[in-house]
């Protein structure tokens, strides 16, 4: 198999610092509900997940080849994910995907504390992502302001307009057309912004677990969500 | 009904989010609260941001499509039977 290219060679991947010693079980789900400021499914499904990669790393350390199976297969998922939303070029998903792969393979026994894999994983698929943008000639540089994008309400640029009710953008069932306006407005989004969008809303990591694989402060992550949910509304109202 | 355009809903558009994601409390919370009754504008703006990170949220965590997925396999399968050989 020529795509896969496994290698057993190579030092083991080591965390990066700060990720094996603090890493939270808990998770911060993303609650939206209007009443009470929880989602309790949304909660109720970080938990899980993240459970699963702390239990999933001890049953793998115990010599449980099933888990290792279903855990290479996670790490595989994420880099996917990563690389269609995040780095916007379908062709560096497999290479991640395999980077991904052979990373977790290694790092899956030697790692002492498994509550810090996950922010491990997220930072190790973000690094192969990028490693794949940087040998793209034509990468666009994503470096501008968000000030300057999104919409303001002092009358002095563009007003915010009451929406029209028959253009919200979640008014219909998620499907095919509405994920590529959504990956549309992802894909205009500065990359720095779009990051923190995928792993704190698609993912379900934490702000302090974001901040970790962006390696910015819970601070910046919050300002960062922030003004890219306003970004983003604004370009799923314009379509 | 109150203005759309004064600072009071200047102020509200930056702390939206902390609202939707129920970080704001007490008095904050309460006098956010009542200021979207006020202004349907923003109550509209609140409701339409909340609907994306909805969105957002339902579009992540989708399943490999399923040559993707078969692709996945076979490499975890070439892995793990090549550290039993070795």
């Amino acid at each position: 198999m020529t795509r896969a290219r496994i290698k057993r060679s190579g030092a083991a991947a080591q965390p990066e610092s700060g990720a094996a010693g603090s890493a939270s079980t808990a998770v911060t789900a993303n609650p939206v509900t209007k009443s009470t400021g929880t989602n309790p499914s949304v909660q109720a499904r970080a938990i899980r997940e993240d459970g699963d990669y702390a239990s999933l790393l001890r049953a793998v350390q115990a010599g449980d080849t099933q888990a290792m199976e279903r855990l290479l297969m996670r790490a595989q998922e994420v880099a996917y994910r990563f690389s269609q939303l995040v780095c916007g070029h379908a062709d560096d998903a497999e290479d991640a995907m395999q980077e991904a792969l052979l990373k977790t393979y290694r790092y899956a026994t030697r790692i002492r504390e498994p509550e810090a894999f996950k922010t491990w994983l997220y930072r190790t698929v973000k690094n192969a992502c990028l490693i794949g943008r940087r040998r793209r000639v034509n990468q666009p540089a994503h470096l501008l302001s968000l000030d300057d994008l999104v919409p303001t309400m002092d009358g002095r640029r563009q007003p915010v307009e009451a929406v029209d009710p028959g253009r919200r953008p979640d008014e219909h069932a998620m499907n095919a057309a509405l994920r590529r306006r959504l990956r549309s407005a992802l894909a205009a989004l500065p990359a720095p912004y779009r990051l923190v969008v995928f792993l704190r809303e698609m993912e379900g990591l934490s702000t302090r677990e974001v901040a970790k694989v962006t390696g910015i402060s819970e601070a910046n992550v919050k300002t960062r969500l922030h003004r890219a949910r306003l970004f983003l509304r604004q370009e799923l109202d314009k379509s | 009904m109150k203005s759309h355009d004064g600072a009071r809903c200047r102020e509200l558009l930056e702390r939206l989010s902390r609202y939707i994601d129920g970080e704001l409390e007490g008095r904050e919370r309460r006098s956010l609260m009542a200021h979207l009754r006020q202004c349907p504008c923003c109550e509209e703006f609140a409701e339409s941001l909340r609907r994306t990170v909805l969105l957002c949220q339902q579009a992540g965590r989708r399943r490999l499509p399923a040559e993707v997925r078969a692709r996945a396999r076979a490499r975890i399968a070439e892995l793990m039977a090549e550290s039993t050989r070795g």
